[in-house]
């Protein structure tokens, strides 16, 4: 998502504001001079003043304010519509199924999204990842040991796992 | 003399080499595989290494981490996915050369310097353990707060063309550090009353989700996604790599000097070093606007001070028992377990055992070029594989590093959002090296800076009156300065000219 650079320096002008905001109410402890505030609001004035400077140098460049979003190197290429749906759908879904579902079950679902984004047919996206996700399982889960949560399938664990 | 060859003959043993092998080996695994680090292998080992004698216990930590930190570069080159902090310094440089098709001498110079670098760090640890410990020893808060500073100078340099957006990506990265409990006073910040907050994002979200992750959301909008891509042959890494590194012999020793000295500061370490190696690399380049294009100069210079770093950390964890960082750490427990004392006796009471395990750094570095090599020659097949089937395995392996690295699901949602942030971040040509030396080394800056006023009550001049502060203060506040130097000394010459006109 490309933005010109007056409505960068906007948002960017905004966060350090809010940043500031909210550090102004981190008081320092009664001991020391400066608290948990100090950083964040060193880093909120930097954020003001290079936010300004983007807007003030966009205006200068330009003669006048540039209020530009537009997406780059996607709204050329066909089916881009579809593709950041399927993209933004795996993206959010997958944090909330996994904990629900367990691994076994979130991934396919996940990375099937995904190839499809990428053009692949259904049926092959679900073999695909199918394989992958029991590829996955195995090396990750049986062998390194990483505690992906099992969610539906938790009283199953023992036959499911390898080793 | 006589020390040396009991150190060999400890070393030489059938049974050691085998661990020192094993261990090797199963480093490039772990470190190639995204999210997987030196330190989770090692806690792997542990289980192991307390039925083993010290030598092939502590050699076998040794040779994991060595080799580990270098295969880090490998998905780095090939996925943008850096495999540590460290590597991240370069990872923008060696994928850019991928992409240009020079994917063999991208790796090739991260495996060449990786080992010549962490053997020229073992040299130092052989030598100069003890003045380079002296040396350590000496850096205090103050210190620490302008080394960090220092760092964050680097990212600047680093950034190649807009400075106000490598400054709006510093500071996001500073803040994105904050969220969470605040080391000193341990309240919360920017938590938004959530708890799960309360741990920060977590660097490995942060800097896979920054790189990785933005990486292929933007991949996603490529059109021919199908096709494997061009240009990616993987036959002889070796080749051209000699002449390069000949060629850039300065940024060579450059990094291997600032990768031995910084790694032998606890706490500082491999993450730092490479940085300013990459950043000095630049700065004193011939050929500085080539940086951030596929350029083999900085890639020379960090890869080289990566390596180094993790040998001379093991200088203040040996001279005085001061551990580097988690991974020393672990080696102080171990030593203290098999009866060894680090500190400054046990050069005196076990220097076998010692030189032994400074030996095992020698070892481990040349068993990296095989093993690199084999491990490289394997990746290839990474390349192969088209976009449209590559890009959700990358996410995958970004989503079970983020998972692995905090056992949380939260992780991944962290992971999924600096994805997006990074996209964006790219698309308005914010660059996004800034924000993760900025998210590294705000904790170091703001704790130092904190505890050096309450030892100074409140006083800045210990900042400046200390002799190695002093130096860092002044070198710092040069390099933020030299941008606007410059800028004024173009506008007078361009003054001169048009009066002149």
């Amino acid at each position: 998502m490309r933005m010109s650079d007056f409505v960068l320096g906007t948002l960017v002008l905004i966060l350090g504001c809010a940043i500031f905001a909210s550090a102004s109410e981190l008081a320092p402890a009664r001991h020391i001079k400066f608290g948990p505030g100090f950083l964040p609001s060193i880093i909120a004035v930097g954020l003001v003043l290079c936010g300004s400077t983007l807007m003030i140098r966009d205006v200068v460049t330009n003669g006048r304010p540039k209020f530009s979003i537009s997406l780059p190197d996607w709204d050329h290429t066909p089916g881009w519509t579809k593709k950041a749906l399927l993209l933004g759908a795996a993206l959010v879904i997958y944090p909330i199924i996994l904990p629900i579902a367990g691994f076994l079950i979130a991934t396919p679902i996940f990375l099937s999204l995904l190839l499809r984004a990428g053009a692949i047919t259904w049926p092959r996206a679900i073999v695909l990842s199918t394989i992958t996700t029991a590829l996955a399982q195995l090396v990750f889960v049986d062998v390194l040991g990483v505690p992906m949560p099992w969610g539906v399938l938790q009283n199953f664990q023992i036959i499911l796992t390898v080793f | 003399m006589a020390v040396f060859f009991e150190a060999l003959s400890l070393l030489f043993d059938p049974f050691v080499l085998l661990v020192i092998l094993a261990s090797a080996s199963g480093g490039i695994v772990l470190g190639a595989v995204p999210g997987l680090t030196a330190t989770m292998g090692i806690v792997l080992l542990i289980p192991f290494i307390f039925y083993m004698d010290p030598i092939p216990g502590i050699a076998a930590i040794v040779s994991l981490t060595a080799t580990a930190i270098f295969a880090g570069d490998i998905p780095g080159a090939l996925l943008r996915i850096p495999g540590t902090p460290a590597s991240a310094a370069y990872t923008d440089e060696s994928y850019a050369m991928t992409k240009n098709g020079q994917v063999e001498l991208a790796l090739g110079i991260s495996l060449v310097t990786a080992s010549v670098g962490g053997m020229i760090g073992a040299l130092l640890l052989l030598f100069l353990a003890p003045p380079l410990a002296k040396f350590a020893i000496s850096f205090s808060s103050f210190e620490y707060f302008w080394l960090a500073c220092l760092g964050l100078t680097a990212s600047i340099i680093v950034t190649s063309d807009d400075r106000i957006k490598g400054f709006i990506s510093l500071f996001i990265g500073v803040f994105i550090a904050s969220i969470g409990i605040d080391p000193v006073t341990g309240m919360s910040r920017f938590t938004g009353g959530f708890e799960i907050l309360l741990g920060g994002l977590g660097v490995v979200p942060v800097l896979v989700g920054l790189y990785a992750v933005s990486e292929t959301i933007r991949g996603f909008g490529e059109a021919q996604t199908h096709k494997p891509p061009a240009n990616f042959e993987i036959k002889n890494v070796f080749r051209g790599v000699g002449k390069t590194i000949f060629l850039y012999w300065r940024s060579f020793v450059q990094g291997n000097i600032i990768g031995s000295l910084l790694g032998a500061l606890p706490g500082a370490g491999a993450d730092i070093a490479a940085w300013i190696a990459y950043a000095v690399s630049k700065r004193f380049s011939k050929q500085k606007e080539k940086f951030g294009t596929g350029h083999p100069e900085g890639l020379v210079a960090a890869g080289a001070s990566n390596n180094a770093a993790i040998s001379s950390a093991y200088v203040p964890m040996m001279v005085f028992g001061i551990p580097g960082d988690s991974l020393t750490a672990i080696v102080i427990g171990i030593m203290f377990v098999k009866g060894l004392n680090p500190g400054p006796t046990i050069f005196l009471n076990d220097p076998g055992i010692v030189y032994a395990i400074i030996f095992s750094f020698f070892l481990a570095n040349l068993l990296m070029l095989p093993l690199g090599y084999l491990a490289i020659r394997g990746a290839r097949h990474l390349v192969r594989v088209p976009k449209n089937v590559m890009l959700p395995l990358v996410i995958l392996f970004s989503a079970i590093a983020a998972f692995a690295s905090s056992n949380m699901v939260f992780g991944i949602s962290a992971l999924f959002v600096m994805g997006v942030l990074g996209w964006i971040m790219e698309a308005n040509k914010v660059p996004i090296a800034p924000a993760v030396l900025g998210m590294i080394l705000a904790p170091m800056i703001e704790q130092n800076f904190l505890k050096s006023l309450m030892i100074s009550r409140g006083s800045i001049a210990p900042f400046f009156d200390r002799p190695i502060a002093g130096v860092l203060a002044v070198v710092t506040i040069i390099t933020l300065l030299l941008p606007l130097i410059g800028w004024i000394k173009r506008l007078y010459f361009t003054r001169q000219q048009n009066r002149m006109v």
